[in-house]
């Protein structure tokens, strides 16, 4: 790995920072796990409901649909702060440090503007995604919250990241050669 | 020309697709070419709660689905199609045409600035409903010895749990497997969509239901058509009218070569009587209405329907 | 020019480094504001209601089970013990090894009709055991990928579903029609790998003594079962299609149980790993919804469509157009967005050529399936890359060669119709 040095100390509240959002992070994944559990649980109790002869649970489909999207959106903060997505490395790392801050800076800057616009769609969400869902018995705009949840904190996340980058806080490192060789 | 976006969830081969596609021929003929409709069919542009949303934003212009979808805005509106209440579509129509139903619509324009185009039943589907069932279904007592498909539906679920049934809850496009794997042995369907669906193959029986009837209001962006040179607007009305007429002679003829061509296929239609059925909900209605589940004045606006026919 | 801003932005800001869900987000915003839809917040409203849209779908709910069920098996040791069996019958085979991956698939494949859990299911073990053996890593990977399709190529499969019901043809005939290219695509598989794979010299393990196999049954004729537990479960109306993933999670907890193999640290490391491919995959489905959203607003398939129709009125060289139209699509758009936005338009065309709806619903629905494994945008590509700890670059590198077998036998279906409509014919008389 070629590593680009920081070219100026990180402030102190920097790593405090990166801590408390790695916490949230563990937590909203947390939050994820669990919706996955209930749909697991939900779904096997109906099976073996109707298939003693009891009757089986209406209410299951549309609350399996409901948790799935929950447990989409609450794992989305996390999918960033642990590196999930996918992401090319054969031409950035024909580059060296200086050029990757940059591209960095850029995709950090492309992530707040993605986040930024779905923070700030949260008054339209509201106003438009009305109505009861059925056999669920919440207003529709429930099934976004969990995504303006994390949109919000993948905003300060990409913002802290581009502040970081631009002043040489945090190191850009470039992708190991071995992969440019192989294309 | 002006562009507008006609948003549907059926494919342009579907009965209803052939009116929509022909109210849209008809637009663009009698404005002189000024109103470009073009149909987006099979939901592309979204499932039913995300067109209504685009319906309201202005990026969709119609919409054209049953009416008790409006209950986003409007909850009471679900009752706009009363199952097992009217036994004849004109005594229906005449309810739609009641004051309390033009209120609910109404209040759909006030909340979300959506206003149907012309008459608001004047497009047809259907024509008619019908049970689709593994065993015949002779008298509605036999409705207590089947698992029906059902859908996330509080009103629908209600009323066949009422009617003794077990229910299923299956989506739309896993019916098929769910008849053939036994999960459900009956489904309700539109006359018009027994044959396209292939249900038949797996559950040989019909019959006629007139669980509801069904009408496509065109929903359309109020603002944008009042925003229309008053020519395209007629224009726009008329070719309405002309796809009522159109799809009320369409659906009738679907159903009914439905039924000839099903018949040489070995499928059996049995005429459940429907009196009993309709007098069975009437303690539903009377339960519901005692509970104050009902909206105010249906019952009396149904009632004063029936009497008008 | 929508067309144009989306894949434009989209592939510079990749080549960058911008990560995939991030990349079609600035494409599809771009697109936005070039047709005015981003003037006001109250416009761009459609962003977030179409990224809500494409993942709130029904049709998606039975992934994440089966994601679980595959995490599950791995955790409980049940993938190696099938594995270990499998190995012991063909392992002795000339690339046995590689034609156990495809055979897995199509087993696995049988069960869950879904690619994505084809790969993350079995995927880790099957590459892990094919390195293990002397196989590249990415070859392995690579095979695993393209093994995939054959899941959703036949039944069940929500593919196939999808299509019937855009389509209006019977379910029924369009399950029987997979069969057939099932069938022939496993065959090109396997042929493929006895040639290929011979390059690899890897070192056959000699034909295990009968008694050692028949106490590898013993051992694992549990694991065995699954498969058809599941199928078994869904055939006789036990569970729904959707359910099927839940049986097999359930099936897999006892047997965890029954082998003492179950802890909640490994339950919990599961779910974790589930949620977190499940999570990027469902976002990169709602953000090419978002996508897709765009296009057809402001009609690009249609006029595609269109486009194709004045080109050509011979029925072969529109099929010709028609799968090249699909490897292209599938590269950047999802298999279920393209077919949602493609049967409508496609459906004229179809009949005004006079080509039976089912079997162009096996050239649609396999055509559009090659995209899930073709660069730059392929869900069982970034998804292997996760579970095989691989880089994207080299697995793309190693799918290549595949796309021989796969577009061979693209060109058997479309040319060759009887493949499709023999066996639906045979049993359900003609069309
Ligand atoms: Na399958
Ligand atoms: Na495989």
């Amino acid at each position: 790995m070629a590593r680009d040095t920081t070219r100026s100390a990180p402030p102190g509240w920097l790593r405090a920072f990166d801590r408390g959002m790695d916490q949230l992070a563990t937590a909203t994944l947390t939050g994820a796990e669990l919706m996955l559990a209930a749909m697991l649980v939900i779904n096997m109790l109906n099976i073996a409901l109707r298939n003693l002869g009891l009757g089986g649970l209406l209410w299951v489909a549309p609350w399996t649909g409901f948790l799935m999207v929950w447990c989409v959106f609450l794992a989305f903060f996390a999918i960033y702060r642990r590196g999930m997505d996918i992401t090319l490395a054969f031409f950035t790392s024909r580059f060296g440090p200086g050029p990757n801050r940059v591209f960095r800076l850029i995709g950090a800057l492309c992530g707040l503007l993605v986040c930024a616009v779905l923070m700030l769609e949260t008054p339209q969400i509201i106003a438009r995604q009305r109505g009861v869902l059925e056999l669920v018995g919440v207003q529709r705009y429930w099934l976004s919250a969990p995504m303006v949840l994390s949109a919000a904190l993948l905003s300060i996340h990409f913002l802290v990241e581009a502040v970081a980058l631009a002043l040489g806080w945090r190191a850009a490192a470039v992708a190991d050669e071995t992969e440019q060789l192989q294309w | 020309a002006e562009t507008w976006r006609f948003a549907t969830k059926m494919p342009p081969d579907s009965p209803e697709g052939k009116v929509f596609q022909f109210f849209a021929d008809r637009a663009r003929e009698l404005s002189d070419g000024d109103m470009d409709v073009q149909v987006y069919p099979s939901e592309q542009l979204g499932k039913e709660a995300a067109v209504l949303e685009q319906l309201e934003l202005g990026t969709i212009n119609i919409y054209a689905e049953d009416a008790f979808f409006l209950q986003k805005w409007v909850p009471d509106i679900k009752w706009i199609a009363p199952p097992f209440l009217f036994q004849s579509r004109e005594e229906w129509v005449a309810y739609t045409n009641s004051d309390l139903a033009r209120s609910w619509f109404q209040q759909a324009e006030e909340i979300a600035g959506v206003r149907p185009l012309g008459e608001p039943m004047a497009v047809v589907r259907g024509p008619y409903r019908v049970l689709i069932s593994k065993a015949p279904v002779k008298g509605y007592e036999d409705i207590r010895d089947i698992t029906l498909r059902m859908y996330p539906d509080e009103l629908a679920i209600s009323v066949w749990k009422h009617l003794g049934a077990e229910l299923a809850m299956l989506a739309w496009t896993e019916t098929y497997q769910g008849l053939q794997s036994g999960l459900a042995n009956a489904v309700t369907s539109p006359a018009a969509l027994v044959e396209s669906m292939g249900f038949y193959e797996q559950a040989p029986y019909i019959t006629r239901t007139n669980e509801f009837w069904q009408g496509l209001p065109f929903m359309m962006n109020a603002a944008a058509f009042d925003a229309l040179p008053e020519k395209d607007q007629k224009a726009l009305l008329r070719a309405h009218e002309e796809a009522g007429a159109y799809s009320a002679e369409l659906m009738e003829e679907n159903a009914s070569k439905m039924r000839a061509e099903l018949e040489a296929r070995g499928v059996t239609f049995t005429d459940m009587p429907l009196d009993p059925l309709f007098a069975e909900m009437e303690t539903w209605y009377a339960e519901h209405d005692a509970a104050g589940a009902l909206p105010a004045g249906m019952l009396a606006a149904a009632e004063a329907a029936k009497a008008a026919k | 020019m929508v067309a144009l801003t989306i894949f434009g932005v989209f592939l510079i800001l990749m080549l960058i480094g911008v990560p995939v869900i991030i990349a079609l987000a600035v494409g599809t915003l771009a697109a936005m504001a070039q047709i005015g839809l981003a003037d006001s917040l109250r416009t761009l409203y459609v962003f977030p209601l179409n990224i809500l849209e494409g993942i709130d779908s029904p049709a998606l709910l039975a992934i994440p089970f089966f994601i679980l069920a595959g995490h599950l098996m791995t955790a409980i040791g049940l993938t190696d013990r099938i594995f270990v069996l499998a190995n012991s019958l063909v392992g002795h085979l000339r690339a046995g090894l590689a034609q156990v991956n495809v055979v897995c698939s199509l087993f696995f494949g049988g069960v869950t009709g879904s690619a994505i859990a084809d790969v993350a299911g079995i995927g880790n073990l099957v590459i892990g055991q094919m390195e293990s053996r002397g196989y590249p890593r990415p070859f392995a990977a690579a095979l695993t990928v393209a093994s995939s399709v054959i899941g959703p190529t036949m039944w069940p499969s929500v593919p196939l579903l999808i299509y019937a019901f855009g389509a209006q043809v019977s379910v029924e005939r369009m399950f029987l029609a997979g069969i057939g290219p099932g069938i022939v695509l496993v065959l090109a598989l396997l042929a493929y790998n006895r040639i290929v794979a011979r390059r690899y010299n890897v070192p056959l393990t000699p034909r295990p003594p009968l008694g050692r196999i028949a106490g590898e049954f013993g051992r694992s004729g549990w694991a065995l079962l699954a498969p058809i537990i599941i199928i078994g479960a869904i055939t006789t109306g036990f569970a729904s299609p959707v359910e099927a993933g839940v049986i097999a999670c359930a099936y897999t907890l006892l047997l965890g149980i029954v082998y003492r193999s179950l802890s909640l640290a490994r339950v919990r490391h599961a779910m974790t790993e589930t949620v977190l491919l499940f999570g990027s995959v469902l976002m990169v489905i709602g953000v090419s919804a978002a996508m897709s959203w765009v296009l057809t607003y402001d009609q690009v398939p249609q006029k595609l469509a269109a486009g194709v129709l004045s080109l050509t009125d011979n029925k072969y060289l529109f099929l010709l157009i028609v799968v090249a139209f699909f490897l292209l699509i599938g590269t950047v758009l999802e298999n279920i967005p393209a077919m949602v936005i493609l049967i409508p338009i496609m459906m004229p065309l179809v009949d005004h050529f006079g080509i039976d709806r089912v079997h162009f619903g096996l050239i649609m629905v396999y055509g559009l399936l090659i995209g899930i494994v073709s660069p730059p945008v392929g869900v069982a590509l970034f998804i292997v890359t996760k579970i095989a700890d691989i880089t994207f670059e080299e697995v793309c590198q190693a799918i290549l060669p595949f796309f021989v077998p796969l577009i061979v036998v693209l060109f058997i279906i479309t040319y060759a119709p009887a493949v499709v409509l023999f066996i639906p014919n045979l049993l359900l008389g003609g069309a």
